[in-house]
């Protein structure tokens, strides 16, 4: 009885502590999910702020970089289609894609535009050379292409460990025969320059009445073709990886012809390059012949003579020091 | 006379593309990214970032190290391909530019890497710490994904490509705008603002 009576005094007290007990586990799971609201993952707003100043050569540069994006994917795309074998129109459109892909590609750094430039401003050459030299350079970046997929796939696989790309020899070699040529086009020019009247490739003989020699150097089609085959042999990367991709995804022929075509694109932009400074230096040859100074003539052949064999010299001195990872 | 000046500009054009070939990207390996901020007490600690991989790269790379061709990098094969095909990018911080107060961080770290395969595509993500913690109420944080020799594109997914993990003030903005001198070449980078 006296314990009853006891118990019934405590009862406020015990519902006040079980009332006190609920607040703070009410108060605790509160903290609790408060607590997890701060580890839970939010996404904010993201202000996106166009630029007013932005000049004509950014705005290109980013719809050249966005169309490779979307040319890129179409790419595979296309790939897919032709190997299904869908309507001509996707195989047409699949090797337009692929062409201007690889024109709009080339105008990036890399793939021997340089080199080209360099070479075609140091040499004597017609605009038709300018062309056969660049669609030698595609055809070497095709079959390139395709001789390191052929290594990865069948030789690389069997262990070797070595990046897809990046088979040392190929570049090495291809920049070494690039100062080579240089070197040979330096020697040329020295040469050219100790005895003005030498032409080292042949003397012109023109209809009116005589014949004389030159003091410029003529590429001679052996050279073009060493020089296609250093600038093409190394493969664009991308190319290369659209090809692995088309073995790897059983599409060997659309692979093949979508990389020719890529390839066949960036031959063309090469040519615009390559083409471009043939003009120029014909042009200024021109107009200096015009001027009636041979004086003049001979001293801006020397100097492209020059110019061009230092910069195929340095381009490839630079590109494989580059490759040796020298700190310079 | 026409021909002469058409050919010049033909010269002008092709050089000013060939001297300015340094920004002039035409990468081969495309990168979508997404990013997740790190909140501590108010102060950034880390960077977490997601990258997507392109139909090639992803199909290269899937094909070189899964091995056993399940769809999952095993334990093994992930070892292989942090070693092979990621830690080589430490020596470009992992194409990771980050800006606090306007000074770059240099020698960051890549912690927690992970790659997997999500419906045939690579995908890469790991966390850059920051050291020490930033304070965007202090000065802004400006981070952005750019590979200087242009052989990888980045540009952020289309949606919900950032996200905040933690407490982060409400008075923090982001914002994405080209910025100036160096910066400028740097396609997305994101600012971190907060307070006034």
């Amino acid at each position: 009885m006296h314990k009853f009576k006891y118990f019934q005094q405590r009862i406020p007290v015990l519902i006040l502590s079980m009332i006190l007990a609920n607040i703070l586990f009410l108060l605790g799971a509160f903290t609790a999910v408060n607590g997890q609201a701060q580890t839970t993952v939010t996404m904010p707003v993201v202000e996106f702020v166009e630029e007013e100043d932005v000049s004509l050569y950014t705005q290109f540069t980013e719809y050249l970089i966005n169309f490779q994006r979307r040319a890129n994917a179409e790419v595979a795309t296309h790939m897919k289609a032709i190997e299904k074998g869908e309507d001509l129109g996707a195989f047409f459109l699949g090797l337009a894609v692929a062409f201007v892909y690889g024109m709009v590609h080339a105008f990036g750094p890399g793939h021997g535009k340089f080199i080209i430039v360099s070479y075609f401003l140091g040499r004597e050459v017609r605009v038709r050379q300018g062309l056969l030299l660049a669609a030698q350079m595609s055809i070497v970046h095709v079959i390139a292409a395709i001789i390191i997929v052929w290594l990865a796939d069948v030789v690389l696989k069997a262990g070797f460990g070595i990046g897809l790309t990046e088979v040392p020899g190929v570049r090495a070699g291809s920049f070494l025969i690039i100062v080579g040529i240089g070197l040979y086009m330096l020697y040329q020019a020295v040469k050219i320059s100790r005895n003005p009247s030498a032409d080292i490739e042949h003397g012109h003989s023109h209809g009116h009445g005589h014949s004389h020699g030159h003091s410029h150097s003529h590429g001679g089609s052996a050279e073009g073709g060493i020089l296609a085959l250093a600038a093409g042999m190394v493969p664009c990367p991308g190319a290369v990886l659209v090809m692995l991709y088309a073995v790897a995804n059983d599409m060997i022929y659309p692979g093949f012809i979508l990389v020719a075509s890529m390839s066949v694109g960036i031959g063309l932009s090469i040519s615009v390059m390559g083409v471009s400074a043939i003009i120029a230096r014909q042009t200024v040859t021109r107009i200096l012949e015009k001027s009636g100074g041979s004086n003049s003539v001979n001293i801006f052949r020397s100097i492209m003579n020059y110019t061009g064999a230092i910069f195929v010299t340095l381009i490839g001195l630079v590109s494989f020091v580059a490759f040796l990872d020298i700190p310079l | 006379m026409f021909n002469k000046i058409k050919a010049l500009l033909i010269v002008l054009v092709s050089f000013s593309l060939i001297g300015k070939g340094h920004i002039f990207a035409n990468p081969d390996v495309w990168v979508k990214a997404g990013i997740t901020y790190q909140f501590e007490e108010h102060l950034v600690t880390e960077l977490t970032y997601l990258w997507s991989f392109d139909d090639y790269f992803s199909s290269r790379t899937i094909q070189t190290y899964d091995r056993d061709k399940n769809g999952v990098f095993g334990s093994e094969e992930l070892t292989l391909l942090r070693r092979e095909a990621f830690e080589p990018l430490s020596r470009f911080n992992y194409h990771v530019h980050i800006w606090v107060d306007g000074k770059k961080l240099k020698n960051l770290i890549a912690k927690n890497f992970d790659a997997r395969i999500e419906t045939k595509k690579l995908i890469y993500e790991f966390t850059v710490p920051l050291m020490p913690s930033a304070n965007p109420n202090d000065a802004p944080i400006i981070t952005s994904l750019y590979d200087k020799k242009l052989i990888m594109d980045f540009r952020f997914f289309k949606k919900n490509f950032l996200m905040v993990k933690g407490m982060m003030r409400p008075d923090c903005k982001f914002q994405i705008k080209r910025g100036k001198g160096i910066q400028s070449y740097h396609p997305q980078p994101v600012t971190l603002k907060c307070g006034k």
